[in-house]
């Protein structure tokens, strides 16, 4: 589900702007450390839980103001470059503010024990974090598809001059749409600390994983993030479990069969 | 004399490294409709898109409404009154009809175009609201676009080949709309491929071969002018 909250910003950003945001996975680590940060501090998980999105939501609008408003129209490879150095810079920033150790934040208490389901027993904090993704999915449907501005949102990513040429202003959905995305990134990150901590270096994990999903959802769709984060998280979880010696390959091989079949990804248009 | 709406002074604009307009100019006025005609390629898409910054000219000027428009952003350009509906109609794959048109910001209540009367001029809308644009005929994707940049009120409206690909009857419900939104007081630039059509609506000609202005005036002097009319447009 975390995989779903990193994809859908993801692919809200590529839809939007046609960059493959390669620090998407930077902003992830960031949010978890934020939250840390507001966690050690106020000892309050829920105050982390919704501090830290808004402020890596807000690096991400400073991002955008000062780097990503003008690489819109440079080529690809440009984008590669500056958004794979801003990787080294968050990375370094991290270790600069927070050292190189690895830390862990522990669940609320109400989200600590273990609840039964069809017979099998769940920590409730894994639940918590399903419903969180549920609820994500459910906010973003509506918004997108039922909210006049996420009419705008749409029109902007079918045909942005066309969209231009009705007085949208397609400059400031891009700027919210950024910060949108890299919000859901940190919020990934948080809820997720918990589980498996804060360290240098969770970053790279989730980048190449949430890069395979966007490709297999197709990107730019949000429906394509969901069902591919649920895909891709199947096969890479019971792949871990049931035969850890190829799990790795197998995600990789659930990909290039998704593209052969579907050159654009399962929703792409 | 009558106000001058838009100014348009020796437009150079580039593709890359292709020179393709190499001096436009032509100044309409208030509640005037020009015909731009040329052969295909000419320059006419160009010229429109310049006109509203989508490609920005390298040099020349556009004034409109007293304003020039250099470095303003086409959002801006759409907000003052000059909107353009593109040669692909623009249509929005992903939004119904409905949403289409409600996405168009009205701020004052002033406002010339309201649903009410968009449904007036193209009564068939009116019946698919919940459809989505991309299953329509060429002519309803027309209606659509041209009432989507009537509801942004313009002064202006550019059309770029609007009839394209649409049968005749079509055209003629398209001829009158386009009609009696002249006599309600906008301009219209028109690009046109069916002359005819173009001529009927229009007073003032303009012809563009191979990205230049080769002759403007009125639209009586261009049906006398058989030179021009043989050696730009081959008729
Ligand atoms: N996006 C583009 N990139 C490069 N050249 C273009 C592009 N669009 C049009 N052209 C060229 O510019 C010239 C004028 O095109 P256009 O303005 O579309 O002509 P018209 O609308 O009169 O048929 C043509 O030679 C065309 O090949
Ligand atoms: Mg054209």
């Amino acid at each position: 589900m975390t995989l779903f909250l990193l994809s859908a910003g993801l692919t809200i950003i590529f839809g939007l702007m046609k960059i493959v945001n390669l620090a998407h996975g930077s902003l992830y680590m960031i949010g978890a450390y934020i939250g840390l940060s507001i966690w050690t501090i106020s000892t309050s998980f829920w105050l982390a839980l919704i501090l830290a999105p808004l402020f890596t939501a807000l690096i991400g609008y400073l991002l955008y103001q000062v780097l990503f408003r003008h690489i819109q129209i440079a080529d690809p490879m440009r984008q590669v470059l500056l958004t794979f150095g801003l990787i080294y810079i968050g990375l370094d920033s991290v270790r600069l503010f927070w050292g190189t150790m690895s830390h862990s934040i522990s669940a609320p208490n109400i989200l600590s024990n273990s609840i039964i389901v069809l017979g099998e027993s769940y920590p409730s904090y894994r639940l918590f974090v399903i419903f969180i993704g549920i609820l994500i999915a459910a906010l973003l449907y509506i918004f997108l598809e039922k909210t006049k501005i996420g009419a705008k949102v749409r029109a902007s990513v079918d045909d942005p001059e066309m969209a231009k040429l009705l007085r949208i202003d397609t400059d400031k959905i891009l700027i919210y749409m950024f910060a949108l995305g890299c919000g859901l990134a940190g919020l990934a990150g948080i809820t997720v600390a918990p589980i498996l901590g804060v360290e240098p270096g969770m970053d790279m994990e989730v980048l190449v994983l949430t890069l395979i999903v966007v490709v297999v959802g197709g990107p730019g769709s949000l429906k394509g993030a969901l069902i591919g984060s649920l895909l891709i998280g199947f096969v890479d979880s019971y792949g871990k479990v049931y035969i850890p010696e190829i799990a790795q390959i197998i995600i990789y091989a659930v990909m290039a069969v998704t593209l052969l079949l579907k050159p654009n990804g399962l929703y792409g248009r | 004399m009558s106000n001058v709406l838009l100014n348009v002074e020796n437009l150079n604009t580039y593709y890359g490294k292709s020179h393709i307009l190499q001096g436009i100019s032509f100044s309409l006025s208030d509640n005037d409709c020009m015909a731009i005609l040329g052969r295909n390629g000419a320059g006419k898409t160009t010229t429109l898109r310049s006109l509203v910054n989508l490609s920005k000219p390298d040099s020349g000027n556009v004034i409109f409404m007293d304003e020039n428009l250099k470095n303003i952003k086409p959002y801006y350009i759409a907000e003052k009154g000059m909107t353009l509906v593109p040669e692909n109609r623009g249509m929005f794959p992903s939004l119904t009809v409905e949403e289409s048109l409600s996405i168009i910001s009205q701020y004052n209540s002033n406002n010339l175009w309201t649903l009410p009367k968009i449904f007036e001029l193209f009564p068939s809308l009116k019946h698919r609201l919940k459809n989505k644009s991309n299953e329509f005929s060429g002519g309803e994707q027309q209606m659509l676009a041209i009432s989507r940049a009537l509801l942004t009120n313009p002064k202006l409206l550019l059309l770029d080949e609007p009839t394209q690909g649409l049968a005749p009857n079509i055209v003629n419900e398209l001829f009158k709309a386009l009609s009696s939104l002249l006599k309600s007081g906008l301009s219209i630039i028109i690009v046109e491929q069916n002359i005819k059509m173009a001529l009927n609506l229009a007073n003032k000609v303009s012809v563009i071969g191979k990205g230049k202005t080769k002759w403007t005036g009125s639209k009586s002097k261009f049906q006398n002018n058989t030179g021009v009319q043989k050696e730009w447009l081959g008729i």
